[in-house]
């Protein structure tokens, strides 16, 4: 019985040594290796993980069920919409199947936390990871698990709006960038005690990032002539940058693209379709946009945006064309707006790209 | 020695649950496996569609002479008034009882006068006594429901519920789906009212929503209309579907001064929560083949990906009423875990329509399921069971809010809450008391024990929303237990918080039970 004690003894001492030398080291580890954690939350993962945990919790995905515009009366009222919860607050996906046809399952418990850790990691009794470690050197068990790489993970959410399907379509996938080379890069980060440590970004950069946005698309204006000798500003768009379709996934979002025309004493030219007054701001504009059913009627201003889906496919360029009077127009201001919303104004929007431009 | 220490922490050897049992050798041939599936993963399927084919039926061919007047003849409905156009239809009713089919074919005239006398056509056809080939015609005009004339859209309903056999349920449930825009609200109620003709009550709190219309019932939406003389209308068409199921009309009147309006309605209300248990118990057993197959699909879709297939066959289910139910079992038979899951949401939600004796059956059936080894499936379980409202869920329920399971937990709460019995209230208070505030157990019970009324620890629950942070955020994801709709989440600063935390307590405070 005593030696028994005593090889438990020494166990627990190896494992808690063996943890500590697999942890990260950013932190001081209270879950004890062999004793295996309890995969309920987040948080279970945070004392090995603190700055994995940190770029997560700085993540859209950690605020899923939280985020103001998805929890408003309009979108999901506080998720008493119930369809929206399961890929809000998914329960690990893992554990059901993974694949363009898998549906996610909600969570019960915890659902202030989202699309957490365990959503993408628990497999059961351990966590599926980039590489298998022992039981004894990690309190959590991981497994390697290549499903983690893969579009197959992410497709039980985000192929509900074809965004994985999309993205088999395009080059990307021809040229085997996928889903986490863009929203989940390689980094290093440098751990407290100076050493670094490469791994993949846990900030999920998309739809709210500036920079993801701005690099995805690209904005091009020719000033030409017609033969008529009038002006014509020729405006491009081109959605270098993300394999699917931008903008992408959740159907809420509208990119706009608006062209004001400035005449020699400062005044904006005016719109020259007719649009409702709160909606009237630039000479020209046009939306790229998968709408909902029956946004045209919310909107009413149907003949102008339409009803089909004008997402810029990944690779494709939009143009649009301005005619203008050279000797009434100096200048022309061209922005694209990215809206989390349809219904959001312009100046609540991203502005991903602005150009002055003078004639 | 690890190994040793550790034997199940082989991380090349995981413990992984068993596979599921399979339970396909228990369930219909038709959904083993799944194959072949009418609906291919990833597609959305195109409801109104599909609900309106029509069973197979000998369909002979046109007769050529009549088809060619026929096609001569419909073209010149067109800029004529349809009380001219009367004696027409009469005497080219012959004609098109040998041409059913061409007629079909000008159901998508481009031309409003065409369609209109093409619809009044159909009708006729179709309530002769002996139409040629009624589940086609019926089809035709199940699938027109939406035409863009509403008296075209409403004659199309006329004749659909003309339709032999129960197979249009599906389709005239559709009508008034979570999905449909909200334009054609007297086609919604005619086919609520067609609905209880066959048995069917699903539309009945459409007839009181309807019924209590005073602003806008599609306030989504922008109206170009004055409200009132089309609102009239619509209550006109509601209180026959009232009528219909009820024989009385409670003294409701459309022309009634506000109070009086809200005091007739007041008594359907009552009316219907005295009967609709009754009703549906005496709506017809769902043995139709036709039908059966239909329901079958629908269940199956549920197994699908696309939400908008699930939602659509969820709520069709759903209102199909406690006659479903045996369908539903069978397909809790099956290993599909979707289908299991949308089975057992569709089951609870049914609970408040069926009898007594009905759910005392389901319940014996549920708790069989209760040993259900996926654990997502057992919380549905146990909220079918706590749905049933009945004294024998109460241990279940009890045994679950104590138990370990944080899931168990909320969902016995909610339960609990939704029991509306001293012996329910008084469970959640005793163990409301028991658990400590920063127990993960605490905020539900809490949150379930102000649903029922028990507002011993409201102001305790209102202070973790006011006091922000993780345990705000968490408190505020309990907030539609306990109101309709709330503004915390846009709540950006400490006041707007704490305003907004006043006014849910004054919204809790004042709400009927």
């Amino acid at each position: 019985m005593k030696a028994l004690r005593v090889l438990l003894a020494l166990g627990i001492i190896a494992a808690c040594v063996a943890a500590f030398l697999y942890s990260d080291g950013s932190s001081t580890s209270t879950a004890s290796a062999g004793a295996l954690i309890d995969l309920t939350t987040s948080e279970s993962c945070r004392d090995c993980h603190s700055e994995v945990y940190d770029e997560w919790k700085s993540s859209y995905h950690a605020q899923s069920f939280l985020d103001p515009l998805v929890r408003a009366k309009e979108q999901s009222n506080n998720f008493r919409k119930v369809q929206c919860i399961p890929c809000h607050a998914p329960a690990p996906i893992l554990e059901r199947a993974t694949g363009k046809g898998a549906r996610v399952v909600e969570r019960f418990t915890f659902r202030e936390q989202g699309v957490d850790c365990l959503a993408c990691h628990k497999f059961h009794d351990h966590v599926a990871g980039t590489q298998s470690v022992s039981g004894a050197l990690a309190a959590c068990r991981p497994i390697a698990d290549e499903r983690l790489s893969r579009a197959e993970l992410c497709a039980p959410c985000h192929n509900q709006h074809d965004t994985v399907n999309e993205w088999e379509a395009s080059s990307f996938h021809d040229a085997g960038v996928g889903c986490l080379d863009c929203h989940m890069p390689t980094i290093t980060r440098t751990l407290p005690d100076g050493r670094t440590k490469q791994g993949r970004s846990h900030k999920f950069l998309g739809g709210h990032d500036l920079g993801t946005l701005q690099g995805a698309l690209d904005l091009k204006v020719e000033n030409l002539t017609t033969d008529s000798g009038e002006g014509l500003l020729k405006v491009s768009v081109t959605n270098s940058g993300a394999g699917h379709n931008y903008p992408a996934d959740a159907r809420h979002r509208a990119l706009d693209l608006v062209v004001t025309l400035i005449q020699p004493d400062g005044v904006e030219v005016p719109a020259r379709d007719e649009r409702p007054p709160d909606r009237q701001r630039g000479t020209a504009r046009r939306r790229f946009r998968n709408p909902y059913r029956q946004e045209a009627s919310r909107l009413t201003n149907l003949e102008t945006w339409g009803r089909e889906n004008t997402q810029i496919p990944s690779g494709g360029t939009e143009t649009l064309e301005v005619p203008y009077q050279p000797e009434q127009v100096v200048r022309a201001r061209i922005e694209v707006f990215y809206k989390l919303t349809p219904y959001m104004e312009d100046l609540d929007s991203t502005l991903v790209h602005e150009r002055v431009v003078e004639l | 020695m690890l190994a040793l220490l550790f034997p199940s922490c082989d991380a090349n050897s995981p413990t992984t649950p068993p596979p599921p049992p399979d339970r396909d050798a228990l369930f219909t041939p038709w959904h083993r496996a799944e194959q072949p599936s009418p609906f291919p993963q990833g597609v959305q399927w195109h409801w109104r569609k599909r609900l309106s084919e029509p069973p197979a039926e000998d369909v002979p061919p046109d007769n050529p002479d009549a088809a060619a007047q026929l096609r001569a003849a419909l073209p010149t409905l067109a800029g004529t008034e349809p009380l001219e156009t009367e004696p027409l239809l009469e005497e080219w009713e012959a004609l098109a009882s040998q041409a059913p089919q061409t007629l079909i074919e000008f159901l998508d005239d481009p031309h409003r006068d065409v369609r209109y006398g093409c619809a009044r056509l159909l009708f006729r056809l179709m309530t002769s006594g002996s139409p040629p080939i009624p589940n086609q015609l019926a089809a035709a005009a199940a699938k027109r429901l939406r035409d863009e004339a509403d008296e075209v859209a409403l004659l199309h309903l006329e004749t659909l519920s003309h339709a032999p056999g129960p197979w249009p349920i599906p389709r005239l449930i559709k009508t008034f789906g979570r999905y449909d825009n909200h334009l054609r609200v007297v086609v919604r109620a005619r086919a609520a009212m067609h609905l209880v003709k066959r048995g069917n009550y699903s539309g009945f709190p459409l007839f009181l929503k309807i019924l209590k219309e005073q602003t806008s019932l599609q306030d989504d939406l922008n109206r170009e209309w004055e409200s009132s003389l089309r609102t009239a209308w619509w209550k006109e068409e509601a209180l026959k579907g009232v009528v219909l199921a009820a024989g009385e009309d409670f003294g409701f009147s459309p022309d009634a001064i506000e109070p009086a309006q809200a005091a007739s309605i007041r008594r359907i209300e009552e009316w219907w929560n005295e009967n609709r248990q009754r009703l549906w118990e005496q709506s017809p057993a769902m043995e139709d083949p036709e039908l059966v197959r239909r329901v079958q699909e629908i269940i199956l879709a549920m197994g699908t990906f696309q939400l908008r297939n699930v939602d659509n066959a969820v709520f069709l289910l759903t209102q199909m009423g406690p006659p479903v139910a045996p369908w539903l079992f069978e397909a809790l038979q099956g290993s599909n875990f979707q289908i299991r899951r949308h089975c057992l949401e569709i089951l609870a939600a049914l609970m408040p329509w069926a009898t007594e004796a009905t759910r005392r059956e389901w319940l014996q059936e549920l708790t069989g399921l209760l040993s259900e080894d996926d654990p997502a499936l057992q919380v549905r379980v146990l909220n079918a069971i706590g749905a049933s409202r009945l004294p024998e869920a109460l241990s279940h329920l009890e045994q679950a809010l104590l138990g370990g399971n944080p899931s168990h937990t909320e969902v016995a709460a909610l339960q609990l809450a939704n029991f509306s019995t001293a012996e329910a209230r008084e469970l959640l208070t005793k163990t409301g008391n028991r658990f400590a505030q920063d127990d993960p157990r605490w905020l539900p019970v809490t949150a379930a024990r102000i649903r029922a009324d028990d507002h011993g620890a409201l102001e305790d629950f209102l202070d973790v929303l006011r006091g922000g942070g993780d345990g705000a955020d968490r408190a505020s994801i309990y907030l539609s237990w306990l109101v309709d709709t709330d503004d915390y989440g846009q709540a950006r600063s400490t006041e707007e918080r704490n305003r907004e935390v006043e006014r849910l307590r004054t919204e809790i405070l004042t709400k009927q039970p």
